[in-house]
Order: C-alpha cells, then sequence, then structure tokens
C-alpha cells in the first residue's frame, strides 16, 4: 500500500514538474484590456465618431480622422475601420463567431475594409454584432444586446492584429436583465460602449 | 366526366345565385352518421377501423358535457395540442404552430389569420357533431397548411324531425353565451339553423391596462339547407357568418409618461359552400364545391380621453373556391378519387399594395387499396401550382395492418408544404420611426427600383434580379402508430412522429439605405424538426366510469441552431460578460413547446338517475416563453423557461325530460402564469338547455 502510495506522488510530482515546462515555453499570455463607456453619440462629438486608437487604448480628437492616429470609430450602433470610405488608413476587419477567449489565432483571411459596398463590420441588427430588441414580449424592449460569440477582429492601420469584444451599449455596463434596465425611463444611456480587447503587438495572429 | 362538369358548374352557379336571393332559406349538408365514419383522412367516408392514419374523433357529447363555449376550450384537452396565445388564440399541434395547420368547417378552409394565427376563438361550437383531428401532413388531400395537421369541425347533420334546442350558459366575467337551433327535413330538403351570441367583458391576467382577452360582442349564424333533387343529385348549401366587436385599451408610452388609448376591433367573417353530389350507384360519386368565404377586420386606436386618432388598419380577405372530385370503387379492394380545383384570393390591408390577386390551380389523386381485411394502403399526392410562388408537388404512402382482433399498426409518410403568407409576398412597409424597409417577395423589385430612383439606396448586397421566387416551406414527415386492445374495455395507443421542416422564410437584409437602415426581403433558408412520442390509454371501468391518460414527448428544434451547436459555433454570455459556448444538452429548442404535456380524465356515466360529472387535469411542462437573458437569442438558460402548471376543470350535466341543467368550475384550482395570458382565474359556470321536440335526445353516451 505504502508503495502505491510512493509511486503516485513521484508520477504527481513528475507530472506537475511537466506542465510548468510547458507552460515557461510559451510566451507570457496577452493581457485583456477593457475599456468603458466610448461616447459613440455624435451629438456629444460635434457631429462626428468616436475615434479610437487599439495600440494606445485612448480616444482620438476627431480633427485627427484624416490620419493614421486611429483605428476603429464608434458612431451610434456603426463601427468603422479606418480605410476606404471611413478614413485614410489600411485597417481592416471582419466579424467572427468564436467566443472572444476561444478566438486564439486571427483568421488568416477575410478582412475587409469600409467602402460602397457596406461596412467591414456589417451593420444593422441581426446582421452584426449587436440585436435590436424592439417590441420584444418579453425582456427589455428597443434595446442594443451585442450578440454572444461574436468577436471582431482587426487589422490596425500599423498591420497588428487584434481582437474586440462589445460588452455593453450603454453607460456604465449596465446589467440587462433588470426591471431597471427594461424600465425606458430609467435606462442608462446608450451609445456607450464598453469594450474588451487584445492587440498582438508582435505582428503574428497569436491573439492569447 | 369532364362534359358532366360543363354542366354541373353552370349550374352550381345558378343555385348559388338562387341560394344568395333567398338567405334566410336554411339549408343542410348530408353527412354520414354512423359514429365510426370519419371522412378527413382520405376525403371519402371511410370506417375509422379502416383508415391508415390515427384519427382523433370528438363527439358532440364529449364537447358538450365540457360546458366549452368555443373551439379553442374544446381542443385545448386533447393531447398532442396546445392552445397558444400569439396575435390570437391559436392552436399547437405536435409543436407546430397555428400556421401550419389547417382548419375545416365541413372540408372547406376557414380564412382569416393574424400573423399565421387562426383565432379559435371565432368558432362556435354548439353546431358541431364531431371534430375530426388527423395529425401529420395531409397536404397530399389539402394543399397549404396541412403540414401538421387537419382539424375538420364536421357540423350537425340535419335530424329526421323537427327538433329544436335552445341553450344559455353563464360564466364568470360576466361571460353569456346564448344559442338557438331549429332543423326540419322533409322527404325532398331539410333545414337547419343555428343562432349563436357570445358577449364576455373579458379578463385581466396581471395588473395590467390592456385585457389579456378584451371584452367582446360575437353573433354566429349557420343556416344549411339540403335539397334532394332525384335519387341520385343532392345539393347542400351550408353558410355561416360571424360578427365580432372587440374593445380594448392600450398605453403607448409618449412625452414623459404612458398616454391611454382605446381599441375597437371589428371582425366579419361570412361562408358560403354550395356543394352539387352526383351518386348514381354506390360505387360513383362525383362532388363540385363551391366555396365563397371573405375575412375581414378593422382596427380603430383613439387617444382617450381626446378621442382623437392614434391608428387606423385593417385587412381583407376574400377565397373564391371551385372544386370537383370523383371517387370510383372498381371492386372492394380498389377505390379511387381524383379532383382539381381553382382558387381565386385576393387580399387588401394596410402595409400591402392594393389589388393583389393571388390564383392557383391544383390536382390531387389518391388510391386506397384493401388486399384484405387485414391490410389496406393508401396512396396519393397533389400538385398545386400558383402564380406568387413556385410549384409544388405533396405525396403521402400510408398504410395500415390490423395484425389481430386486438392489435393494429398504422404507418405514413408524407409531404407538407405551406404557402408562403401574404406579408412574405405582399409587404411594403417603412419603418417610420426607424427608417429600415420590408419588401414583399412579389414587390422587392419594384420596391427596390422606386428607392434607388429617389436616391435611398447607398448599396445593394445582392442583385434584386437574382432572388429567386420565393418557394413554399415544405416538410417531409414520418408517422407511426400502434393500437392496442389487450381488453374489451381497455385501448392503448402510441403514435411516434418526425417531421422535417425545411425552407422555412424569414427576412434578411438586401440593401443598406443612405439613412444607414437595412431593406429587408424573405428568403427561405432555415430548417427545424419535430419528434415526439404521444401515448394515450383509456379504461371504462364498470358503473359507467371512463378513466383516461395521455402523455406527449416533444423535441421540436431549429435544425440550423442544433447543428452550430454542435460545430460548436453557438455562445452565450455568462454573468461575467465571457463568452462561453452553449452545451448540446442546454439547448431547449423552439420557444412556446413543451417537452412534457399531457391529461387525466375522469367520466362518470349515471344512466339511472340520468347525470354525468367529469374532472378533466390538463397538464402543460415548462417551455421557453421566448425571453433572452444571455445574449444570443436561442432556449438554453434556466431563467429563459415559463413553468408548467395543471389545470383542473370540473363539470356535471343533469337531464329531465326536455331539460339539461348543467354547471362547472374551469381552472379548479386557479393554476396561473405570466406567459399564459389565456389562462384565465378560476371560473365557475352554470347553463340550461331546453329542446323543444322529443325523441333527439342527444344525451351524452360514449
Amino acid at each position: 500500500m505504502r508503495h502505491i502510495s510512493l509511486w503516485i506522488a513521484a508520477a504527481l510530482v513528475v507530472t506537475t514538474s511537466a506542465c510548468k515546462k510547458d507552460s515557461d515555453s510559451t510566451p507570457a499570455p496577452l493581457e485583456a484590456k477593457t475599456v468603458t463607456d466610448i461616447n459613440a453619440n455624435p451629438a456629444d462629438n460635434g457631429g462626428f465618431s468616436m475615434y479610437f486608437n487599439l495600440t494606445t487604448g485612448t480616444s482620438v480628437p476627431a480633427t485627427d480622422s484624416a490620419t493614421n492616429k486611429w483605428d476603429i470609430a464608434f458612431k451610434t450602433t456603426t463601427i468603422k475601420v479606418n480605410s476606404g470610405t471611413s478614413g485614410p488608413g489600411t485597417a481592416s476587419a471582419q466579424l467572427v463567431t468564436t467566443g472572444f477567449d476561444d478566438l486564439i489565432d486571427a483568421p488568416e483571411n477575410g478582412y475587409a475594409t469600409d467602402g460602397a459596398t457596406g461596412f467591414a463590420i456589417p451593420a444593422g441588427t441581426g446582421n452584426g454584432w449587436y440585436s435590436y430588441t424592439g417590441a420584444a414580449a418579453s425582456g427589455p424592449q428597443h434595446a442594443i444586446l451585442p450578440i454572444a460569440g461574436k468577436t471582431i477582429v482587426v487589422k490596425t492601420v500599423n498591420g497588428k492584429y487584434a481582437k474586440i469584444q462589445i460588452v455593453s451599449y450603454y453607460k456604465g455596463n449596465p446589467n440587462v436583465s433588470t426591471a431597471e434596465f427594461a424600465d425606458l425611463a430609467k435606462r442608462p444611456l446608450g451609445g456607450y460602449y464598453t469594450i474588451r480587447y487584445m492587440v498582438q503587438a508582435d505582428g503574428s495572429r497569436k491573439l492569447k | 366526366m369532364l362534359k358532366q362538369l360543363y354542366y354541373i358548374v353552370p349550374a352550381m352557379l345558378c343555385c348559388y345565385l338562387t341560394a344568395r336571393a333567398q338567405q334566410t332559406e336554411p339549408d343542410t349538408t348530408s353527412r354520414e352518421s354512423l359514429d365510426e365514419v370519419v371522412v378527413t383522412a382520405t376525403r371519402t367516408p371511410r370506417s375509422i377501423k379502416n383508415v391508415p392514419v390515427p384519427v382523433t374523433v370528438i363527439g358532440q357529447d364529449k364537447i358538450e358535457r365540457m360546458g366549452a363555449l368555443r373551439l379553442n376550450e374544446v381542443l385545448t384537452e386533447q393531447v398532442g395540442l396546445q392552445i397558444i396565445s400569439d396575435h390570437g388564440t391559436g392552436i399547437q399541434l405536435q409543436g407546430l404552430s397555428s400556421d401550419y395547420i389547417l382548419i375545416l368547417i365541413d372540408g372547406e378552409p376557414v380564412i382569416g389569420r393574424t400573423a399565421g394565427t387562426l383565432d379559435l376563438t371565432r368558432l362556435a361550437i354548439g353546431n358541431i357533431q364531431r371534430i375530426e383531428i388527423v395529425k401529420g401532413p395531409s397536404s397530399s388531400l389539402y394543399g397549404s397548411e396541412a403540414m401538421g395537421g387537419v382539424i375538420n369541425i364536421i357540423t350537425k347533420k340535419i335530424p329526421a324531425a323537427y327538433t329544436g334546442q335552445v341553450r344559455a350558459r353563464v360564466r364568470r366575467y360576466n361571460t353569456i353565451d346564448l344559442t338557438a337551433e331549429a332543423a326540419r327535413q322533409n322527404e325532398r330538403w331539410g333545414w337547419y339553423l343555428f343562432v349563436n351570441r357570445l358577449s364576455t367583458n373579458g379578463y385581466n391576467t396581471t395588473d395590467s391596462i390592456s385585457k389579456a382577452i378584451p371584452a367582446y360582442t360575437a353573433w354566429t349564424f349557420n343556416p344549411k339547407l339540403q335539397i334532394k333533387l332525384s335519387s341520385k343529385w343532392e345539393l347542400t348549401l351550408n353558410t355561416r357568418f360571424y360578427l365580432e366587436e372587440q374593445k380594448n385599451n392600450l398605453a403607448v408610452a409618449e412625452g414623459n409618461g404612458l398616454h391611454l388609448l382605446k381599441d375597437r376591433t371589428r371582425n366579419t367573417d361570412l361562408n358560403i359552400a354550395p356543394v352539387l353530389t352526383f351518386k348514381p350507384n354506390n360505387d360513383n360519386r362525383l362532388q363540385v364545391r363551391n366555396y365563397i368565404t371573405a375575412y375581414h377586420t378593422k382596427t380603430f386606436i383613439d387617444y382617450q380621453p381626446e378621442n382623437t386618432p392614434y391608428d387606423e388598419s385593417y385587412f381583407n380577405q376574400q377565397f373564391y373556391r371551385t372544386e370537383a372530385q370523383y371517387d370510383h370503387s372498381f371492386s372492394e379492394a380498389h377505390t379511387s378519387t381524383i379532383g382539381a380545383g381553382n382558387i381565386i384570393e385576393a387580399v387588401e390591408a394596410t402595409r400591402y399594395d392594393n389589388n393583389n390577386k393571388l390564383t392557383q390551380q391544383y390536382i390531387f389523386g389518391q388510391h386506397q387499396w384493401m388486399p384484405s381485411k387485414q391490410f389496406n394502403l393508401v396512396a396519393g399526392f397533389r400538385y398545386d401550382r400558383h402564380n406568387q410562388y413556385r410549384d409544388r408537388i405533396s405525396p403521402k404512402l400510408s398504410l395500415r395492418w390490423n395484425v389481430n382482433r386486438r392489435l393494429s399498426i398504422q404507418a405514413s409518410a408524407g409531404g407538407g408544404y405551406k404557402a408562403p403568407d401574404f406579408r412574405q409576398m405582399l409587404l411594403n412597409f417603412t419603418n417610420p420611426v426607424a427608417g429600415y424597409s420590408v419588401f414583399g417577395t412579389s414587390v422587392v423589385g419594384a420596391g427596390i427600383s422606386r428607392l434607388q430612383a429617389e436616391g435611398q439606396i447607398s448599396s445593394l448586397y445582392l442583385d434584386p434580379a437574382t432572388i429567386q421566387n420565393i418557394k413554399a416551406e415544405s416538410s417531409i414527415a414520418f408517422n407511426t402508430s400502434v393500437l392496442y386492445t389487450p381488453a374489451n374495455r381497455l385501448t392503448v395507443q402510441l403514435n411516434v412522429f418526425r417531421n422535417n421542416i425545411s425552407d422555412l422564410i424569414d427576412t434578411r437584409p438586401i440593401a443598406l439605405k443612405t439613412n444607414g437602415q437595412n431593406v429587408f426581403s424573405y428568403f427561405n433558408y432555415n430548417k427545424v424538426f419535430t419528434q415526439g412520442i404521444e401515448f394515450q390509454s383509456s379504461y371504462s371501468l364498470p358503473f359507467g366510469l371512463q378513466v383516461s391518460a395521455a402523455y406527449q414527448y416533444l423535441d421540436a428544434k431549429d435544425a440550423t441552431v442544433w447543428d452550430n451547436i454542435k460545430a460548436g459555433n453557438v455562445y452565450y454570455r455568462d454573468a461575467s460578460n465571457v463568452d462561453r459556448k452553449v452545451k448540446r444538452q442546454d439547448y431547449g429548442g423552439l420557444y412556446n413547446r413543451s417537452k412534457h404535456s399531457g391529461n387525466i380524465k375522469l367520466l362518470y356515466d349515471d344512466t339511472r338517475f340520468n347525470y354525468n360529472v367529469s374532472l378533466r387535469g390538463i397538464y402543460r411542462g415548462k417551455f421557453g416563453y421566448g425571453g433572452d437573458v444571455n445574449s444570443n437569442a436561442i432556449l438554453d438558460d434556466p431563467a429563459e423557461y415559463a413553468d408548467g402548471y395543471t389545470v383542473w376543470n370540473l363539470s356535471a350535466q343533469k337531464f329531465f325530460n326536455k331539460i339539461t341543467v348543467e354547471a362547472g368550475v374551469n381552472n379548479l384550482f386557479k393554476a396561473t402564469n405570466t406567459y399564459d395570458p389565456l389562462l384565465a382565474g378560476r371560473q365557475w359556470y352554470v347553463g340550461a338547455a331546453l329542446r323543444f321536440v322529443k325523441n333527439t335526445r342527444q344525451q351524452t353516451s360514449k
């Protein structure tokens, strides 16, 4: 009996150390950052979109909209990328149906720029990243709710891969299942994005 | 046979015109009177023991002892049938919603659906002799909407003697139901007249401004006329007029608060069905049926207390059908049926362009073969062509094997279909607030051209010319049924069913407008399946007591979602905003379907003191109520289910010579459910009926 226990203990030591060795060999995991309350209401931005630089994690003034200083821009429910009809840059993007954490590698192909045939990140309810509840029979009405498992993959203006999860469209990232949220009079303001994102600085498609 | 038709059709028209000129004259239909004969399964009168698909028959005595007022109250007590409130009180049959269920009155379709739901509260039941229910597709005989099943209301046949009845029922919520009927048959002709008035205050299930069931008053008239032109020719004219006026309160969020609105709706329904039957002998029968039906609904919504208009909408539908059917028996073993028909349909509504005319032609054929008493086989098909969607063939094959006196097996495979609805073909709608547009497939080309000319289109996702003609939604279904009678007083029936439905129609964006919104049209792209097991058992104890139990297990899933879940492409958002994959076992399938449902019934008949009592418990298991709490628009979270419930109904009837008195309580234990507005509180009722001619007493019996 004692012998067996010893063997098990030995085996455990070996396995644990093996695991350690494995994880040591991979690069340090990237960190997901969260930014709250990106105000995408043009009325608050002088009629412009809210421009955002993923590498620095900060917003960019509208006066720089014709530059390479931004990657993506938010204007109510529309998300633009700095390219084609939206800006002078070479950024591109696509919307994939993989959860943020499950998306380990950015896709190799499939990126689009903003153009005459539409935005790289499709707009409209049920078509892109959100669904509009309308006069739903139950749950909050007339709400913009992100669709679970939709992740935006962006190739930034400087050619780096990034992934973005839209967490919330409402100020303060509220719990949308409460009676307070369902009450249109008490619901926090819309057009305030909370996003979770990750940028791979080394130029590879690894996003973990 | 064609030659005969040439004579018959003008003759029919004449008869129709005459009949119309004398609408006050009542009429009738001749119907097979034997309890065991059913007509819905094969479109020919056949013994229920010799039809290869299971037919549920609900007889007049069963209907009367329930104290029911409208068709929904009768159907809700049947296994496999679920009443669902969605733009009206509709039926769900083996998991398929009201859109896919055909409701017939004496073989003619009832029209007037709102968002696919045919409101069963429009159908009075005092004139019903029996209801036949065929589950599974019967499109090979009946065409569109017979995908999930057919519910055929057979109205009363005209009794031999002069007879009549008046009946009154009073129920909670100031519900008053008054019925009068009379009939007479002579050697050459007979008539029947049925009049019903139902009024109710309606009720609230929650503390809200709008009532779950609005206050309404409805009138039903059903005059019938039957003329034996000769020993071979018979003409019947079945007509029905329905008028309903309802009132409700609504509220709309405007400015700082809610503004009260008053809703007034008027529904009218008209059916005229002259049928000419030529039966030279027992081996040949030719029927020419004309059917004219119209449904109108008009709604006014006004601000209160100002009484100024908020909204006004209407929907008018007319449906004309001419159909001929010829049955020929070659021998005891072989019977063939062939038929052809033409349908002209017109629809007008607030959101449609005017003058929409739909035309449809069809032929159907069926052969019944009984090689022996033990076996019988029915094969049939129907071909439909329509001016708005693609042609369609619906086949069906079914067989029955009476293994021995106690055991029989039925099996069938068939195709069903449902035509695209008016909205999917004809809608021309731009949301005035949000600015998106939706076009039906018949008007999308013109709609896009117009928007382009107005400079409203920013880009096209696809060329409108490539939008293919829409197809009907279609299904392939398999049904197997075993009927076993282990003892004379005991019957057990087991049904297994599977429906694969494809080409479900839904909206997809087709263009981007300059205002940033999309233009939508309709496409065939989705698939669902339903499968399940239905079990029914009935045991007649001595002393007039009958006990029955029934249960349905149902699995109804969106096949596209199910495949995506299996492929790991469907996520939910957890409480900490992390997107996680939906596990297979968490997918609950389609909303509003209960995996488990069933009923228990105790019926007691006392022949000594002439009374009966019945107690019925109707169970509906938990179901997805349509809400989404985890951002994936599918049913997968426990919080997305509504609780199950059981409704108990108790009723009793006592018969005196010409008088029946009755009383009962519906929803005895006050079952409630936030997501089922049709569950009223406990409702008592009392009633009395007086027959004014003896010897036609329709007393309860098994």
